[in-house]
C-alpha cells in the first residue's frame, strides 16, 4: 500500500514536471501594444549636411582616415530628411535626473556622429547610401497611397510585431538587472515610435519571450516566435551563437546584441553592439599607442569568445613588442580571486587588461585592493565591465585607474571631451523616455545603471532604426524587403556610431563599430563614480573608415 | 607550467588558499550534521545559506537592525527552515535516499527564488558581522578581520559538532539513530525529536555559513550552489560523516586552488579547478584505503 502510494506521487511529479517542461521555454508576452499616440510634436529636425560612407576597403591600413566632405544624402532613398540635429521634442529641457546630468543642452549643438563634415569618402557603387540620421523622422505614408496589408509575417495593416528574446530570471548578475531592462527600454523605444505616428500607419508591437538563460528555452522561445512577428531586436541571450542554422530557412531578420563573431558572419542578423574580438584588438592597439606599457596581463572568462579576445590582444600588443607576462582565466562561479590577484602581481604587469565579467572582476578588483596592490598603469576592462552603472559594484579601487572601452558614447557629466557621441541630443532623448517609460526604478545609479547600457542603448537604436527601415518599404513590408533596406543604407545612432550591414558581409568594411570609446571611472562630484572620455578614440582599422574627424583618433592624432 | 616562486609568493599562495577552503568548509558543516542522522545528502543546504543570508542582509542592510540582532535572525530562520525540512524527511522514511535528496534540492531551487523576490535585482555583498575594514598583511596578502573571524567560527563550530556527537549524550543518541534507526527507536529514542532536531540544527549551520560566506563571494544563489559543490568534493574525504575530516577536506580543495591559481603552478584555463579536484580524489582513494584499517571515523 505504501509503495503504491509511493509511486503514485513519483507519478504525479514527473507529470507535473513533463508538463512545467512541456510549457516551458518563456513566457512570451506582448508589450507596448498599441499604445496611444502622443500628440505631442513631431519629430522637425534641423538640416544638416548629410554624409557617405567609405569605400569598402577591408584591409586594415594603419593610415589615416579620409576626412573627405560629405556627400548629401541619397535622394533615391525612399522619403528622409537630411541629416540633422537629434530632435529634442520628447525630452522636457532642464531635467536633469541627479547632480550627474549632463548640461548636454548646451553643448549639444553638434549633429549626431557620422553625419558632419569630416566623415569618409563619397560611396563607392555597391556600398550603403548616405547615412539616415537618428534625428529623421520616420517617413509617413504617402496621401492618397497604397493602403497597408498583411504583407508578411507578423505585418497586419496596422500593426508589425517585434519580439526579443531576453534571459530576464537568469542569474542574478545578468537577469533582471540587464536583461530584465533591456525589456523595459525596447519597450520604451517602441513607444516612443508609436507615440511618433508609428511606422507609416502602423504601431509596433513588442512581443517578449523569457529563456532564463537557457539555450533549450531559448530555442522553444524562438519557435514561437518566428512565425509570429515580423524581426527579432536585440535580445540578450546566448541563443544568438547558436541559431544561424535556423534564420536562412526562417528568413527572419534579427537585429542582435552583437555578443558573438558568428552574428557578424550570419547574412540575416545585424549585429548593433561590437564584436568583442574586434574590441579587444582596438583596445589593445589603443594601449599600446597610449598607455604604452611595456608588460601587460591579462584576465578573460574562460568562456570562448573571451579566450579569442585575450588571444587577439596577444597578438595585437605583440606588433608593439609588449608582452604579456601573465594571464588569468576567470569562472562564473568563482567565490574568491585572491589567488588570481597574488597570481597577477607575481606577473607583476604594468597594466592589466580585461575581456570578462563584472562578477569576478568585482572580486578581483575588491581582492586587489584588500591586498593593495595595482598595475603600476591601471587597468583596462572591455565594455560589459565598464557598465557605466557599475561603479559602485566595483568600489573606489577603480577611480582614476581603471579605463573601459565601450561601442556607444556614454553620457556623462559636463565635458567638451565628450560632446561627440557621449553627450548627444540623441542621448538626451533616450534618457528622456527611459525615465518616461521605466520611471526612475530602472535607472538606479545616478540614472545610468543598466539603462544607459551598451547593449541596452543598442536596443534603443536598433528599435529606431528597424521602424525607419520599415516605414521606408510602405504597405509591402516583407522580411527580404527589409533585409536588402539595412544593407543598402548607413544608420546614424545619434550615440555616435553609424551603422553598417553591408550586402557583401555584415562583418565587412565599413565596419560599424570601427571607432569605440574609451572612458576611465573618476570620482563625481558628489563623491560617487563617474565616466570620463579619454582621447583618442580606439579605432580597429584606420582604413575602414567610419570615423568622423572630430573623432581625434589614434588614426589621425 | 612556471615553477620556482619566492618563499612570500608561496605563503601567500597557502593563506589564501586555507581562507578560501574556509568558505567550502563553514557549507560542508550543515551538509554533514544532515548526513550524520539519516544519511541523506541534504542539497538543501545552498537555499538555507542563501535564504539565511539573506534575512541577514534584510535585517541589518535594509531595516537598519544591529548586526548581531540580524545574524540571530538568519540563523533562527535557518533552523526553523532546516526543522521543515527535517519534517518532511520524516515522511519520507521509507523513500529511496536518492529521491530525498532531489526533493531537498527542489526546496534549494524554491528558496533561491524566494531570495530573489526579496534581494535588489544587483549583486550585493552583505556587510561582515566582523566587520568591512581591518586587517592585516602577511607575506603579499592581507588577511581581513572577515576572514580571520570566519575562520576562528568554523573551528569552533567544527570543534563544537565533533565534541557534541562524540562526547554528548544526544551526540550518542544521534549516532545510534545513524547506525541502527530501529534498533534505537526500539530502545525508546524519539526519532522523530532528534531527525527534526539535527536537521534543524544543520539549517543553522548552513544559514551560518550563508552569512559568512556572502560577504566574500556576494550573495548570489547559484554561486553559492557552486560552492556547496566544493564543499562537497571536501566532505566527501570523510565520507559525509566527519565534521573534522570535513573541514580538513574543505581546506585541502582551496589549498589546492590557491597554489594552483596563485602563480605557483600555471596550468591552463579551467585546469586549476580540475588540479583541485584531482587532488581531492587522490585523497579520498587513500582515505577509503586506509579507512579499512581505521576505526569507524564518527567525530
Amino acid at each position: 500500500m505504501a509503495l503504491r502510494r509511493r509511486w503514485r506521487y513519483v507519478a504525479l511529479m514527473s507529470t507535473l514536471a513533463l508538463l512545467g517542461g512541456a510549457c516551458s521555454g518563456g513566457s512570451s508576452k506582448h508589450a507596448s501594444s498599441n499604445s496611444k499616440a502622443d500628440t505631442s510634436q513631431a519629430a522637425s529636425p534641423a538640416p544638416t549636411a548629410g554624409s557617405s560612407t567609405p569605400s569598402a576597403d577591408s584591409s586594415p591600413a594603419g593610415t589615416p582616415s579620409n576626412t573627405a566632405a560629405p556627400a548629401a544624402d541619397n535622394s533615391a532613398q525612399a522619403p528622409q530628411s537630411a541629416a540633422g540635429t537629434a530632435s529634442n521634442s520628447n525630452s522636457a529641457p532642464g531635467k536633469p535626473a541627479t547632480s550627474n546630468a549632463p548640461a548636454a543642452r548646451s553643448a549639444a549643438s553638434n549633429t549626431p556622429s557620422g553625419s558632419k563634415a569630416g566623415t569618409a569618402a563619397a560611396p563607392s557603387p555597391g556600398a550603403p547610401g548616405g547615412p539616415v540620421s537618428a534625428g529623421s523622422p520616420i517617413p509617413a505614408p504617402a496621401p492618397g497611397g497604397k493602403a497597408n496589408y498583411a504583407s508578411d509575417k507578423g505585418v497586419t495593416a496596422d500593426t508589425i510585431k517585434i519580439g526579443t528574446i531576453n534571459m530576464t530570471s537568469a542569474t542574478r548578475s545578468l537577469g533582471p538587472a540587464i536583461a530584465g531592462v533591456q525589456e523595459q527600454n525596447l519597450d520604451a523605444a517602441v513607444k516612443y515610435v508609436n507615440r511618433n505616428g508609428g511606422v507609416a500607419g502602423r504601431k509596433l508591437q513588442l512581443v517578449t519571450c523569457d529563456d532564463g538563460g537557457d539555450i533549450a528555452r531559448g530555442r522553444a522561445c524562438y519557435e514561437k516566435l518566428k512565425d509570429n512577428v515580423f524581426a527579432l531586436v536585440p535580445s540578450i541571450t546566448w541563443l544568438t551563437d547558436v541559431i544561424h542554422d535556423r534564420l536562412p530557412k526562417d528568413k527572419i531578420p534579427w537585429l542582435s546584441w552583437g555578443w558573438f563573431k558568428s552574428e557578424y558572419e550570419d547574412p540575416w542578423m545585424f549585429p548593433c553592439h561590437a564584436n568583442g574580438m574586434r574590441e579587444a584588438a582596438a583596445a589593445a592597439d589603443w594601449v599600446a599607442k597610449v598607455v604604452k606599457p611595456t608588460t601587460v596581463g591579462i584576465m578573460y572568462l574562460n568562456v570562448s569568445e573571451d579566450i579569442a579576445a585575450k588571444d587577439v590582444a596577444t597578438k595585437q600588443l605583440a606588433k608593439y613588442n609588449i608582452k604579456v607576462v601573465g594571464s588569468v582565466a576567470q569562472e562564473w562561479d568563482s567565490p574568491d580571486e585572491s589567488q588570481h590577484v597574488l597570481s597577477m602581481r607575481t606577473a607583476n604587469p604594468e597594466f592589466v587588461m580585461s575581456f570578462s565579467w563584472p562578477a569576478p572582476v568585482a572580486k578581483f578588483m575588491h581582492d586587489a585592493s584588500s591586498q593593495q596592490w595595482a598595475p603600476k598603469l591601471g587597468y583596462v576592462a572591455n565594455h560589459l565591465t565598464g557598465d557605466p552603472g557599475y561603479g559602485p559594484i566595483f568600489g573606489e579601487y577603480i577611480k582614476d585607474k581603471t579605463y573601459t572601452i565601450t561601442s556607444w558614447g556614454v553620457p556623462t557629466g559636463p565635458d567638451p571631451e565628450n560632446a561627440e557621441g557621449g553627450n548627444t541630443p540623441e542621448q538626451q532623448q533616450l534618457r528622456d523616455e527611459l525615465l518616461r517609460t521605466n520611471g526612475r526604478e530602472y535607472q538606479g545609479f545616478k540614472w545610468r545603471y543598466a539603462g544607459m547600457h551598451h547593449i541596452t542603448q543598442s536596443g534603443w537604436v536598433c528599435v529606431k532604426i528597424l521602424a525607419k527601415a520599415a516605414a521606408q518599404l510602405g504597405p509591402d513590408l516583407t522580411r527580404d524587403g527589409f533585409k536588402q533596406k539595412l544593407e543598402s543604407n548607413a544608420w546614424d545612432s545619434g550615440l555616435g556610431v553609424t551603422l553598417y550591414w553591408p550586402a557583401k558581409g555584415h562583418n565587412e568594411n565599413p565596419y560599424s563599430f570601427n571607432r569605440e570609446f574609451i572612458y576611465k571611472w573618476v570620482s563625481a562630484s558628489d563623491g560617487g563614480w563617474d565616466l570620463k572620455r579619454i582621447r583618442p578614440d580606439p579605432v580597429f582599422d584606420c582604413a575602414g573608415g567610419n570615423i568622423p574627424a572630430e573623432a581625434k583618433t589614434v588614426c589621425n592624432s | 607550467m612556471v615553477v620556482g616562486v619566492s618563499a612570500s609568493v608561496f605563503e601567500s599562495a597557502v593563506i589564501i588558499g586555507i581562507f578560501t577552503g574556509t568558505i567550502y568548509a563553514m557549507m560542508a558543516l550543515g551538509l554533514v550534521a544532515s548526513f550524520r542522522i539519516n544519511r541523506v545528502v541534504n542539497l538543501g543546504i545552498p537555499g538555507l545559506a542563501v535564504f539565511g543570508a539573506t534575512i541577514y542582509f534584510q535585517m541589518s542592510n535594509v531595516w537598519g537592525a544591529p548586526v548581531l540582532v540580524s545574524l540571530v535572525g538568519g540563523v533562527l530562520v535557518g533552523a526553523g527552515f532546516g526543522a521543515l525540512l527535517g519534517l518532511c524527511n520524516l515522511r519520507m522514511t521509507d523513500w529511496p535516499r536518492g529521491f530525498v535528496m532531489i526533493f531537498t534540492l527542489t526546496v534549494s531551487l524554491f528558496l533561491f527564488g524566494w531570495s530573489d523576490k526579496i534581494l535588489p535585482p544587483i549583486q550585493i555583498s552583505p556587510a561582515s558581522p566582523f566587520g568591512d575594514s581591518g586587517g592585516f598583511k602577511v607575506a603579499l596578502t592581507f588577511v581581513s578581520n572577515h576572514q580571520i573571524g570566519t575562520f576562528v567560527t568554523c573551528i569552533l563550530v567544527t570543534l563544537l559538532m565533533a565534541w557534541a556527537v562524540t562526547k554528548s549524550r544526544i551526540g550518542i543518541f544521534v549516532r545510534a539513530i545513524y547506525d541502527d534507526g530501529d534498533s534505537a527507536a526500539t530502545l525508546g529514542i524519539p526519532l522523530g525529536y532528534f531527525v527534526v532536531g539535527v536537521w534543524a540544527v544543520a539549517g543553522a549551520l548552513a544559514a551560518l555559513a550563508g552569512i559568512l560566506v556572502s560577504p566574500r563571494t556576494t550573495l548570489d544563489p547559484y554561486l553559492i550552489l557552486f560552492v556547496t559543490i566544493w564543499a562537497l568534493a571536501g566532505s566527501i574525504l570523510g565520507g559525509l560523516e566527519s565534521f573534522g575530516v570535513a573541514f580538513v577536506g574543505s581546506i585541502l580543495v582551496g589549498l589546492s586552488q590557491g597554489i594552483l591559481g596563485g602563480g605557483i603552478i600555471h596550468l591552463g584555463p579551467g585546469l586549476e579547478n580540475l588540479g583541485a579536484i584531482g587532488i581531492v580524489a587522490v585523497a579520498v582513494f587513500y582515505a577509503g584505503v586506509k579507512r579499512r584499517d581505521l576505526a569507524h571515523i564518527q567525530t
